[in-house]
This record gives structure tokens, sequence and C-alpha cells, in this order.
């Protein structure tokens, strides 16, 4: 291998391991909100607006982050793709065939400015995909030999703004130098043309948008629709991005080989940028909640917990994946007070009007069996959606709950969508055998369950009495033991421990007397001791279930809070270090 | 935009059919049945003029179809499902006008035989339908959170969507309510909420962005009727609030914890408020009378916390209104007592002609659209008599409606599909107490529309002209929050 493309190969390789080891969240955010779909509609219905070709590629990519290894290799190839096409611009611009290491790191800036700007999460992939359209259309153009090629753009530069949108500008100022320099030398006649291409790029836009784009406002019209997925909105990062494709080439083909030093430093600078920027670029706070959502998606929920342990956002998005961890590996009664909690909310969040926040709630939802919810919060989440994107994670979820809840139409409407998804597919097909069958959802080994814990009569869903509901999911079904942590946990993060002691029994089946109670959890314990010591005032036979280890440490705490001194390290994880902040 | 997916969409189809003829029927099965088409068209009212009644054929995978008017005329089509010329079509029903339209199907099956059914009979009333088209939001049928959501019309003669005002254009969190006077195209009115706000009238061509809350009023102006003059708008004012069931047959439950009535002079920009519409009872959905003298309105008792959702039940009542001195009435009358008959009155629409009222009717609640007991009803104005619409309605709910301009067409959404999307349908009304079979709205594919259709459409309403407005200077308008702040009459 030439050894000028190491750095291009080093600059895949670091990406590659951030994306699919470092931050595999990031492409699994990208890809659930989304759902591209094979067929001739969903493509007429992006090239019916303009740059709607890029979005219409950009969510074919992205498409593949379902798997987040694969979805690192695409995003590595299409920022490594970047650079390499940034370099062909410039020799394409300088007619030199004698490039240098120094040339290829130089092309890669842009694929770094573009590798920190996507650490925000709403930039979406149409952008970059419409820069490599745009060097791409460059290229092409370049083929043509003849000065008439110029008269072409009045075909071209209308076309390709249809097609990219924002990438038009990239492409008329990539056009207007390389044509400046074949056929108008100097400066007068490039600036000229610059400005004649760019005139008919903005006259292009602003024709689509007294057109057939009315309903566009012209900030989507020039920065492009679904380029970022906040509407109305363009960040600084885009423009400088966009910009460097264009400086990048102009700026590769002035320059000379380079020493052999310059072009080391040049290639490890660019090679180490991205790693080296992504705490800048990467907001701590957001990526720790996506990563949490991931893991959650997956049902990884010993990882949620060891994720947890060392960094714990203080949102109720984190708290209620964590606890949902603790619930399905049954951990929650032993273990939810070794994390600060923080309420209720903590453990099944309040509804935010955004798509994000509550999707961990819904699946908790699922899991739980209240079905109706499921569909409440992912259809809420998806209407959240800000670009209007149709989501295939939420779709799958929201086709589920009509399967499980015998509304066999709207199933077979979803159903029929995710058909025509590349990874998604399989299961709608599988899930199309389930329509109008319900004996045979109620027999299937992934919807017997929640066929069977789904509440069968009338209930209004409620924040109030969420503990009751609970227990009503339980009673209904008694192997809902899911259930039956939550409303247990819902009475101790709330203190309402009579409720708590009047469903107590519940945790021991088949056990009539107290003294019969085994294996109970520390945080039950810490509650029945919480709620007898301060009921009777000090004085109180311990029911033998309530372990001295346990009876020890209240009396610690019991000290450490007369003489008013913080609890230590060993008491933070006790239920009465939660009630005495909550309180 | 959606012009041009139609192109798009259209242009590698029609080549390839263009490349090649249909099958030709052979071997044909007579079949003593209807044949079995989605929308249900057989027997069906429609009028002169209106887009072709496109169907297709269950399980058919070609299909001929030949219309024959009882007057003069013949159509045919062929394909994969029926899908008549437009011009043709129109033309065909404006020379059987008054008479009746079969249309002969045959159709071949996957299996290779072809079968001919009985003909389907159109009804084609001579009583004209006036109108551009229906304008409607569309929204998908959700919960509390909208983003694809937007106002659009279409025209009715063909099957041509147009936008009106859509969330592309403008940043906001709902829009609803587009409101013509009578259904001129030149009056009317548009509520947009969220961050950037206001509630638009367009008065011929005049655009006035307004403010509707006053410190004297517990919300915005919310579910509006223009007065006949076009000088006043009835408004009811709504703290809309939302339970959600867990329960397989129902999922949300829409009220109000608090609502007023009201009505807005647009010339003067004041509310005109009354105690009787401003009680501690909820009022809603006030609308005017035909003569624009009367105000019917909807009314509770108030919802108290603790207090079982089905015991909200609104009566039909009204009030006088005096339009000269812009002044509401000294007293209410109670019109239709439906809470002591177990049951809610909303949507109260008085036909232009002042004859009729139609109305929807459910167990409880004042959001008809989640009930499936939910039904349209219509009372005589004249002689008081009421009735439910079966003639029109279904088992699932039918909610919100409205009245054509000649008071002969009726326009109203129904979960009949699926029980979950809110699609448009109309029927004819002969003036007489009765109703013709509702058809749903034409679409040139009505499976593969209907199929793929993620919306619902909501407060449909006739159209006489293509609504137009200018959508940039609007969202411009709305972004830099240019409201005009409306005071109370003196």
């Amino acid at each position: 291998m030439d050894m000028k493309y190491i750095t291009p190969a080093a600059f895949f390789a670091v990406v590659y391991w951030i994306y699919a080891f470092v931050r595999p969240e990031w492409c699994n955010f990208h890809e659930q909100y989304q759902m591209f779909l094979f067929g001739w509609d969903y493509l007429a219905g992006h090239l019916s607006i303009a740059s709607g070709m890029a979005d219409y590629l950009a969510e074919f990519v992205v498409q593949f982050f379902f798997f987040p290894a694969l979805g690192a290799a695409l995003w590595a190839a299409m920022l490594t793709g970047l650079g390499l096409l940034v370099w062909r611009a410039s020799l394409a611009l300088s007619g030199n065939v004698d490039s240098s290491g120094l040339h290829l790191a130089l092309a890669l800036v842009p694929s770094v400015l573009v590798g920190f700007y996507c650490g925000d999460y709403n930039m979406m992939l149409a952008f970059p995909m419409c820069l490599v359209m745009a060097l791409l259309m460059f290229l092409l153009y370049q083929r043509l030999a003849s000065r008439r090629r110029v008269y072409f753009q009045i075909f071209l530069i209308p076309l390709f703004y249809w097609l990219s949108g924002y990438g038009v500008f990239v492409y008329a100022a990539l056009c207007a130098m390389a044509d400046a320099r074949r056929f108008w030398r100097g400066w007068l006649p490039g600036l000229a043309l610059l400005s004649a291409y760019a005139a008919f790029s903005v006259l292009c836009v602003v024709m689509a948008g007294y057109t057939v784009m009315r309903q566009y406002p012209f900030i989507d019209l020039f920065c492009g629709v679904n380029f970022y997925r906040d509407r109305m909105v363009v960040p600084f990062m885009q423009h400088l991005s966009a910009f460097s494709v264009v400086l990048m080439p102009a700026l590769i083909a002035l320059l000379g080989r380079g020493g052999k030093a310059v072009q080391v430093v040049c290639g490890a600078l660019v090679v180490s940028a991205i790693p080296v920027l992504m705490p800048f670029s990467h907001d701590k706070f957001s990526y720790s909640l996506m990563k949490i959502d991931y893991l959650v998606r997956n049902q990884r929920w010993k990882d949620v917990i060891s994720f947890c342990q060392v960094y714990l956002p203080d949102d109720s998005m984190a708290y209620n994946g964590l606890n949902l961890a603790l619930a399905k590996t049954g951990q929650l009664p032993d273990r939810m007070f070794e994390f600060p909690q923080m309420g209720q909310e903590g453990l099944v969040g309040d509804f935010q009007r955004n798509a994000v926040s509550c999707v961990i709630t819904g699946e908790a939802f699922y899991h739980l069996g209240l079905i109706n919810q499921v569909l409440r919060v992912f259809f809420d989440s998806q209407a959240s959606i800000v670009n209007c994107n149709r989501s295939a994670r939420f779709t799958h979820r929201i086709a589920e709950s009509y399967l499980v809840t015998g509304r066999y139409d709207m199933a077979a409407k979803h159903i029929r969508m995710l058909e025509k998804t590349l990874f998604y597919s399989a299961w709608a097909r599988e899930a199309a055998g389930y329509l109008y069958h319900p004996d045979k959802v109620a027999s299937s080994s992934r919807w017997s369950q929640i066929a069977r814990h789904r509440v069968q009569d009338n209930m209004l869903y409620t924040v109030t009495d969420m503990s009751d509901m609970f227990l009503r999911l339980h009673h209904q079904s008694p192997d809902n033991q899911l259930a039956l942590q939550y409303a247990m946990a819902c009475d101790l993060l709330n203190g309402n421990l009579p409720h708590f002691m009047r469903a107590f029994p519940l945790t021991q089946p088949g056990k009539n007397q107290v003294s019969q109670y085994s294996n109970v959890p520390k945080s039950y314990q810490e509650a029945v001791m919480y709620a007898m010591v301060t009921q009777s005032g000090g004085n109180v036979d311990l029911p033998p279930f309530v372990s001295q280890e346990v009876r020890n440490s209240f009396r610690d705490f019991d000290n450490m809070m007369t003489m008013r001194q913080q609890p230590d390290k060993r008491l933070f994880s006790t239920y009465w270090r939660y009630i005495v902040s909550y309180r | 935009m959606k012009n041009i997916k139609n192109l798009i969409l259209s242009a590698l189809p029609l080549a390839l059919l263009m490349s090649c003829g249909g099958p030709k029927p052979g071997n044909v099965a007579e079949r003593n049945m209807l044949p079995p088409v989605f929308p249900d068209i057989d027997s069906i009212t429609i009028p002169a003029d209106i887009a072709p009644i496109n169907f297709n054929v269950d399980g058919a995978t070609y299909v001929y179809a030949t219309a024959r008017g009882s007057v003069s005329g013949q159509i045919e089509c062929d394909g994969e499902w029926a899908d008549f010329d437009i011009d043709q079509w129109r033309q065909l029903t404006r020379d059987n006008a008054g008479g009746c339209i079969s249309v002969d199907v045959t159709a071949l099956d996957s299996a290779g035989q072809w079968s001919k059914y009985q003909p389907i009979h159109i009804f084609v009333s001579d009583d004209p339908m006036p109108e551009f088209g229906v304008t409607y939001r569309r929204i998908r049928p959700g919960y509390e959170t909208f983003s694809d959501i937007g106002i659009y019309q279409r025209d009715l003669h063909s099957f041509e969507e147009l936008p009106i005002i859509t969330y592309r254009s403008i940043q906001t969190d709902c829009m609803n309510c587009h409101v013509a006077n009578r259904c001129d195209a030149n009056c009317f009115q548009i509520h947009v909420r969220g961050n950037h706000f206001g509630t638009i009238f367009q008065k011929d061509g005049r655009r006035e962005l307004m403010n509707t809350k006053h410190d004297s009023t517990i919300a915005n102006c919310m579910y509006a009727y223009w007065h006949p003059t076009g000088k006043y708008v009835a408004y009811s004012l709504n703290l809309v609030h939302q339970s959600f069931w867990e329960n397989p047959t129902k999922n949300i439950e829409v009220y109000d914890l608090a609502s007023d009535a009201l009505v807005l002079d647009v010339e003067n920009h004041e509310l005109i408020l009354s105690p009787l519409l401003k009680t501690k009872d909820f009022e809603s959905y006030p609308v005017f009378s035909a003569d624009g003298n009367y105000i019917y309105f909807c009314t509770s008792k108030p919802y108290v916390e603790q207090n079982l959702l089905d015991s909200m039940r609104y009566d039909l009542c009204g009030v006088a209104f005096d339009p000269v001195a812009g002044r509401i009435g000294d007293h209410v009358d109670t019109i239709i007592a439906a809470s002591k008959m177990g049951k809610s009155i909303t949507h109260p629409r008085p036909s232009y002609d002042g004859k009729y009222l139609l109305y929807s009717i459910a167990d409880y609640s004042v959001f008809p659209i989640h009930h499936r007991e939910a039904e349209l009803a219509i009372m005589d104005l004249q002689t008081g008599e009421q009735r439910i619409l079966d003639e029109v309605n279904s088992p699932s709910a039918e909610s919100f409606h409205n009245w054509n301009t000649t008071s002969r067409w009726i326009v109203f959404s129904s979960r009949r599909y699926n029980n979950n999307n809110n699609l448009l349908y109309f029927a004819h009304w002969d003036g007489n107490g009765h109703a013709g079979k509702p058809f749903m709205l034409p679409q040139r594919n009505p499976r593969d529309y209907y199929h793929k259709m993620m919306h619902s459409y909501n407060v449909p309403d006739f159209t006489l002209q293509k609504v137009d407005l200018d959508i940039r200077a609007v969202a411009s308008e709305i972004n830099d929050n240019k409201l005009i702040q409306v005071g109370l009459k003196k």
C-alpha cells in the first residue's frame, strides 16, 4: 500500500473504533428515529422534496445502524470517503497527479469537522451525504472537457439543487473554481463565474420556495430539509464544514508535498482529532442517557446496572432504565437504594413532549403489561419526532400493542409498513401470521406473557395511585412479579409506608405468619424496621426476618441523625438515607 | 408537493401500463351477488360532478368496470382496480343527475377465474353540491403530541389535495379550527397554539392575527363558529385535559376542566361576555342559528375530581343574540335535556336554511370522537322532533360534521373504517328529514390510499372556493408574534 494512504486508513479505524465500541449508542439513536422503507412510494415521497435525495440516501445508510458495528463501519467509510473525495477534488482543481500524505491528511480536515459536528446528535446524515454528493457531482462534471460545459449548469444546478439541496452551493463553488482555472483565468472572470453560479443557485432556491415548496420556510430550502433534526435551526458547524469542503481542495491544490515530518505530524493530528475533541463534541449527560436507552432496548440489564454504577445521570429517564434493569433481574427490592433514587418519577417517568424522555418508560410499561400505555408512549414519542420521521423501533412496539390487544386492523397497518424495512421485516412477516388469531397470540412464546399480564377490564391510568395500579396487575396475574416489585418500590419511593406494610405480605406468598417470612429483601427489611420504629417510638419487637446487620445499621444511622451528622458511606445505600432526604 | 409525488409515482406505472394491455375476460362465471368492493358504494347517493367513485375489488388481480347512466352515457375502465377517467365520470354524473348509475363489474381472481357480479347502483342526486371541496385537519390519531399536522383542502371534483398550512410552515405545537363563514373561503379563521400562537382571521384578502386570551377569560378562544354577517365569531374557551384508559376498546378520554363561551366582535377586536355563558357549569361548542339571532351551545355540570368521567353529560341549550347591538340575551333555554336521558350532546350544527340541527350524541363526554357509541342525530327546528340518523351511523364513532351551503349535503368524520382513523364521509340530505347512504371521500386508489393512511381527518367543512392563504406572510407574522390583543366590549 502506498504510504500516503496510512492516514485515511488510520482515520477509518479510529472512527470505526469510536462508534462501534465507545459510542454505539450514537448509531442506535440515529437508527431509532427513522424508518427507511423499500418501495417506489417512499422514494417518490423523498424525490418530491428539494434535497430529498440526500435525505433518502442518508436514511438508506442509517438503517444499517441497527447493528452498531455495521453502522460504525459505514459511518467511518463515509467520513473517510468524504476526505478522499476532497483529495480527488483537489487533484482535479490543480491538475496535479503528484500528491503526498500531507495532501491526504489535509483533505481529511472536512471529515474531522463533520466528525466533530456529528457529536450533536441532531445532525442528520443527510448533511454529510449532500457533501459527498456535491463532490461526486463535481468530479463527474470535471469529466466534461469542453469549455461549453458551463452551459450545462443551466440544467445541472437546478437538478442538483433538487437532489441535494444545500450541497448545490458546494458544487457551484467547486465548479466555479475549476471552470475559472481552466477557461477563464484571472481573478475577475473567476469572481464573475462564482457570482453567476451562486446567484443562479439562489435563484433556484427562491423559485422552488415560491412554487412547489411553498410550505417550507426558506431556511429549510437554503440549508436542507432534514439536515438538522430541529426544524428551522442551522448550526454554525454545518456552514463551517461545508466551507471547508470548498476551501480544502483549493488550499491543497496550492500546497507542495511537504516534508516527511510535516506529513507524519499532520497525519497524526488529523487521526487523533476526533477522539481528542470528543469530550467537547459529545455531551456526556445526553450520551449517557442514549447509552442506557440503547442497553435497555437490547435488554442488556446487567450492563445497564454496571453502567449506572459508574455514572448515573440525574434524569428520570436514566432512573427508569436502571430500575427496570434492577427489576428485570429481580434485584430492585435489594439494591434500589444503592443508587440515589429520585422518587416515583424515577420508576415511571411523567410524560414529556419529546421523542426521547419517555421511551424507557414505554419499555417498562411493556414489560409490566400496561399495553395501552405502551401504545400511548410510543405513539406520542413517534409523534414528537420533530422532523416528523417515523421510527421503526416505535412502530414495532405500536404494532405489538395493537396485536396483543386484538386491534388487528391497526396492527396490520403498522406491520405492513415494517414489512418494507430491512431489519424489521422478518419480525413483521412473523407477526402478520398472528393477525386475527387471538388464540395464537395467547399461546405464542413472544406475546403470551404480555397478553396474560395486560389489564383485562376497564382501568384508568393514573399517576396518583400508581402503586394500586401495579398491585392490580399483580392481583390479576400473580406471576407478574415485576408489577409487584414496582408496586412495592412505588410505595417506598413515595414514603407511603402504611400502604407498603399492607401490601408487604404479598411478597411472601403462601406464608400466613410473619415468623415464616424468609429471604426478605434488604430494602423491605429496612422499610419495615423504619415503619415500626417510627410508629412505636423506638421500643418495638422487630420481626425475625429483620437481620442483625440491618438492625445495627439502623442504630448507627439513628445515632448519626441524632448527632446531626452526615451518614457515612456505609449507610448511604439504605432506605433510611433516601427517606430522610426525600422528606 | 403531493402533486410532484403523484407525478413521480404515476410516471413509471403509467409507462409500464401503456406498454402492455390487460388480460381479456374469458370463461366468465356469473355471480348472483354484489362484487366485494372497497369502499362500500352500493346504493350510495352522490352529487353530480363529483370525482370518480373508484373502488377496489377484494381478491381481484384485474377488474373491468362499466358505468352506465339511467338517462344516458356509459364509460369503462380496467386495471388492478376500477379507476374511471375524471372528466368522463363527471360528465356521466351530470348527464344522469336525478337518476342512477349502474356499475357492472367483471373481475379476475388470483386463481385465474373471471367473475361477473350483480351491478352496483349509485344514485346521483339532482341536488347540486356547488362547493369546490372540503377543508380539514390531518393529524395522526394519537394522544398528546402532534408534529405531523396540517390543514388541507381537497378538491371534490378531482383527487387533488392542497395544503393550507402545515407543520412545515410554522413552528407550533398544534393548529386547528379552520372555520369558514358558511363555507366561504374569503372569510375564515385558523387557530395555532404553542410557543408561537394566535388566531388568524382572513376576510376578503385582509388578514389579522389576534391574541384572543384576555385577563378575564380562562383560555384562548377555541371552538369557533361565524355569525352569518361575518362580524362575530362565537367561541368556547376550554381547558382540555386527557386521561388514558387501560382498556382494549378505549384509549383516551378527553374532557374539560373548565369551559366558557363568548362572542368575539372581529371588527372591533372585542370579546362579548355574558354571565349566562360564563358560569360554574361548562359551556361549549356555541354556534349561531342560521338567521344569526340565536346561539346554540352545550352545557354540563362541572367536572369535580374524584367524580367519574362518565358523569359528564352535556345538554343542548340556547340563548338569544342581538347582532345589531352585539348583545347576548338574558336567559338560557334548555332545548334538549340530554343528561336526563343519560346522553351527552355535542357539536350542534344548524343547517344554513334554518330548518334542521345536526349534532353528535354519546353516552357521556364532550369529545365523542373516542366514543364508539357516538352517533349523529338531527332535530327538526320547526317541530322540535329529534331522531338518531340511523341511515348514516355505524357501530363506530361518528363525530364532527358540517352542512354544505345548500343544506342538502353533510360531511362528517367517522371511525367506521378501522375504529382508529377518522375518515370523511358525505351524505345527501333530502330536505324532508332523511339522509342518503353515505359515501367515503373518493380517492384514486381507495384501498391503497386508506390502507397506507396513518392520519385522521378532523373538523371537516365544505368550502365554496379554494382557500388562499399567504403562508409565508402568515408564518412570518406568527413567528414574530405580531398579535392584536383583544379587549372587552363595554
